[in-house]
């Protein structure tokens, strides 16, 4: 260790508090933001293991886009973070800067001296809370393990991303703590050693009106402290992903479950040959397998009579009835035609891949089936495609067709639909009747007003009579929107740890301005403040900072929630997002005043400092 | 008056801190057998020793001393701004130990008007804010207050630099500004710091002027200074502090 960096280390042994400070701040921000990366990612290996499963790749698209934002957004607010703190200590240092100057020190060991001590600060933060995040994420997946039994998950230890989230802390970190250093050295001595020369006359802000102590705090935050514009960003973020992922995270799992049930129907009876009943739910199951060859759907012992069908549909409480023709087929990716900016020139897509379907023949007019779907509603040459479909086998299927036993149809839409995994086709059932041959449906299903017991009892007995079993929808439709509950239930310790950084960058940045201006709030207790005063002015400044941060961040969260991040979003109720909205806004207030606790406290503590400050 | 007979006296349950409803005043400031020890590491610092010390309102009393003879504790304690180790330390006859921290920044808002030797005025705030500011603590009906902030700046001549920061101000103006605001609330007693000892001459003979307008004015006043052109004025009661001990020179 050089001279210097011997000095510069024992300075920070010097200034204990300050320097215990920094360094827990940067590190529980590096380890709360290292846990909700790893722990994210965590997560959307469980989806992608539900997804890939038997749920559609659609809702997987749809999920794994609102997860992946999320992640990325810590990814930010960790840099943020960290280039914020770094920088708001070496603001802290300006005073010493300017001494140091004004008593002859040369600018290049200014720099490296206050360069050290920052470095010392940054790498142990860095490896203290990297080291923490890690072991909260190991204990998370021990929590995981154990609540989610059904789910697998990959466990090989992260040191990918362990290595990229500490390249990038230090890098933020480096790079943040160089430049109040840098700039503060080539100011003059004597501005240095008066920061408050310059400052402006603070008019009243709206915040002004809500009496003296915010008064005070509107005037101590317009000053401007250095670091602030990172602060507040980083605090932007840290609500942002908090309101997404409670405010969005409710909206995901609504419209999952909406595109679920408009897809599937509810209080279904399924009625078909068992076997292939069997098949069909098994592609439906989160825990199932997709189809394979194995199982002929085509035999004509599946086919379903159609005076079953006028029978089903005069029991009482049955709701309608839907026949369906379900093949599974080799499937082929069709050209199609696209203008091409580059060349000016039509251009042809399409690689011709090829894969297996499940092909749904469908009565448009009677289908109890209501699908999400992006395009058009199909005529007599076009078909709908799943999600799974779309993205395994298409450059832009919306101009591509669907090949299969010698025909070809037109895509006028994707579709969501969970059903064997997403890789199917829904079209016309005339005309997958015509192209397979046969001219009746092997698949019946009937909706009921509720699932009752005498209702499934009369047709089950019905379709034993014509040599049929029965299978209750609604079980399966039941497990997926399970499965979906319990990723949102997941997502919620992230919304935690993510307001937990909110708390920590306000605490931060309450510590920096308070004791930045130390000063005067030792005046204002000699002056006759009294003790709830001083706590009054500094949760003005916390809400001052946090507020103004804290709604356009409600703002964005909504309307990424809503209008972005997820397409046709549906909410629970009508009240959900004003109480959401509500309920966030309280949760952000109450983490502006638990970061003002510790400030006033270290404040209070401090005993010495009217003696000291007094002193002549 | 002896002081059992002051201690009997002395009503202990009172919690309005305003001087005008204390009705007879019998002592602005009395310290009795006061002492304060800091502790530095292992080493205790004996800063006060058996402080004894009355002041009624109207009097004028300069204390002098070297540096690190125990003034500025002093000043602190009789201020509440500090707390004795031992002893009892009455202000406008309250036993201001004995209360609590919100108590004493109440009492403190009230009866005592503080000018530091550094001015202490709040950074962020302007002149008139900062003279503002312990009348909004008291009171916050903000528009009549505004005008009494103004009277309080004529006085001090500061009247056309209300809107200017402590960092546009010089330090004659800033000590001024301060003046100004320790005499917002109208407080019965005035703590004074070394209040000249950054001052050029006429900035300093301005403030000895206001001191003396303010004792003039019925308040207790309380310097602590090596400045002679406040040691040798008449009609003061002149002490010194050596060494923790409070002496007289009559």
């Amino acid at each position: 260790m050089s001279e210097l960096e011997t000095y510069a280390s024992k300075d920070l042994k010097r200034r204990p508090f300050r320097s215990t400070l920094v360094l827990f701040s940067l590190t529980s921000v590096v380890a709360s933001t290292t846990f909700i990366f790893l722990f994210g990612n965590v997560l959307l290996d469980v989806s992608v293991y539900s997804f890939t499963g038997n749920l559609s790749s659609s809702m997987g698209m749809f999920f794994s886009t609102f997860v992946w934002f999320i992640l990325l957004l810590v990814f930010i607010l960790g840099a943020v973070v960290v280039s914020s703190t770094s920088s708001l200590e070496m603001v802290t240092r300006r005073r010493d800067i300017g001494l140091m100057k004004a008593v002859g020190t040369t600018m290049d060991t200014i720099f490296d001296f206050f360069m050290a001590q920052s470095v010392i600060l940054l790498l142990a933060s860095v490896i203290l809370g990297l080291t923490f995040g890690t072991i909260f994420y190991i204990l998370g997946m021990i929590w995981l393990a154990s609540y989610l039994t059904n789910v697998q998950f990959t466990m090989d230890f992260p040191f990918i991303q362990l290595g990229l989230l500490a390249a990038i802390y230090i890098f933020a970190g480096y790079y943040s703590s160089q430049k109040p250093i840098y700039d503060t050295v080539q100011e003059s001595p004597s501005l240095a050693l008066n920061p408050d020369v310059g400052s402006k006359v603070t008019r009243s802000g709206f915040l002004d009106s809500f009496g003296l102590a915010f008064r005070i705090a509107a005037k101590g935050t317009g000053r401007r402290i250095r670091g602030t514009r990172r602060t507040m960003i980083s605090l932007f973020l840290s609500f942002t992903i908090a309101s997404l992922l409670w405010m969005g995270g409710g909206v995901v799992e609504t419209t999952s479950n909406a595109y679920m049930m408009r897809s599937m129907g509810t209080n279904v009876i399924a009625i078909g040959n068992s076997s292939l009943l069997n098949q069909y739910y098994e592609a439906y199951s989160p825990y199932g397998t997709p189809l394979n060859d194995s199982f002929n759907f085509l035999e004509s012992s599946h086919l379903i009579n159609t005076s079953l069908l006028d029978e089903l549909e005069n029991v009482l409480g049955v709701v309608a009835v839907e026949s369906r023709l379900v093949v599974f087929s080799d499937v082929q990716e069709g050209d199609g035609i696209v203008w091409n900016d580059l060349i000016e020139d039509y251009t042809r897509i399409g690689n011709g891949r090829e894969d297996t379907a499940l092909l749904v023949g469908v009565d448009w007019e009677s289908t109890i089936s209501d699908w999400y779907f992006e395009g058009t509603r199909p005529n007599n040459t076009e078909v709908w495609i799943g999600g799974t479909l779309a993205t395994d086998m298409f450059v832009d299927p919306l101009v591509q067709s669907l090949g299969f036993r010698g025909h070809s149809l037109s895509v006028s839409a994707r579709t969501f639909d969970t059903l064997n995994g997403g890789m199917l086709a829904i079209m016309d059932q005339s005309v997958l009747q015509s192209v397979v041959g046969v001219t009746g449906s092997n698949l019946a299903l009937v909706q009921l007003d509720y699932y009752d017991d005498a209702v499934i009892s009369t047709i089950e007995n019905l379709a034993q009579s014509y040599g049929f079993a029965i299978y209750r929808q609604q079980d399966v439709l039941d497990e997926n929107i399970n499965v979906i509950h319990t990723i949102w239930i997941l997502l919620n310790p992230l919304a935690i740890m993510a307001l937990v950084g909110a708390f920590l960058g306000l605490l931060n940045y309450l510590l920096v301005s308070v004791f930045g201006r130390l000063r005067d709030y030792v005046i204002m207790r000699s002056i006759g403040a009294k003790p709830s005063f001083i706590a009054r002015v500094m949760i003005a400044e916390g809400l001052d900072i946090g507020v103004k941060s804290g709604l356009p961040a409600l703002f964005v969260a909504a309307l990424l929630s809503i209008y972005t991040l997820i397409p046709e979003a549906a909410v629970p109720t009508l009240a959900y997002l004003p109480v959401s909205i509500v309920t966030i806004f309280i949760s952000m207030l109450v983490v502006i005043l638990l970061a003002s606790i510790p400030v006033y406290v270290f404040f209070m503590s401090r005993n010495d400092l009217r003696v000291s400050e007094f002193s002549s | 008056m002896a002081d059992d007979e002051y201690l009997d006296a002395v009503d202990y349950t009172r919690d309005d801190m305003d001087v005008e409803d204390f009705g007879e005043i019998n002592f602005a400031v009395r310290l009795a057998d006061v002492s304060r020890v800091y502790s530095a590491g292992r080493k205790e610092i004996q800063a006060l020793r058996n402080v004894n010390l009355d002041v009624k309102l109207g009097d004028f009393v300069v204390i002098a001393g070297h540096s690190g003879s125990g003034k500025t504790t002093l000043l602190n304690i009789i201020g509440a701004i500090d707390l004795s180790s031992s002893g009892r330390v009455f202000v406008m006859d309250v036993p201001i130990n004995d209360y609590d921290e919100a108590f004493r920044s109440s009492f403190r808002l009230n009866n005592t008007g503080f000018i530091f030797q550094s001015y202490n005025l709040i950074s962020t705030l302007t002149a008139i804010e900062n003279v503002l500011f312990p009348m909004q603590l008291s009171d916050s009906s903000h528009s009549k207050l505004q005008d009494e902030a103004i009277k309080l700046l004529e006085r001090v001549k500061m009247d056309d630099r209300a809107d200017h920061l402590p960092w546009q101000l010089s330090s004659g103006e800033q000590q001024r500004v301060a003046i100004a605001r320790a005499m917002a609330n109208d407080p019965p007693i005035i703590l004074a710091d070394e209040p000249t000892a950054n001052l050029d001459g006429e900035s300093g003979q301005m403030v000895r002027d206001l001191l003396i307008e303010l004792n003039q004015m019925g308040k207790a006043v309380i310097v602590m200074t090596h400045d002679q052109g406040i040691i040798t004025q008449s009609g003061i009661r002149r002490f010194e502090m050596v060494s923790g001990e409070l002496v007289e020179h009559v």
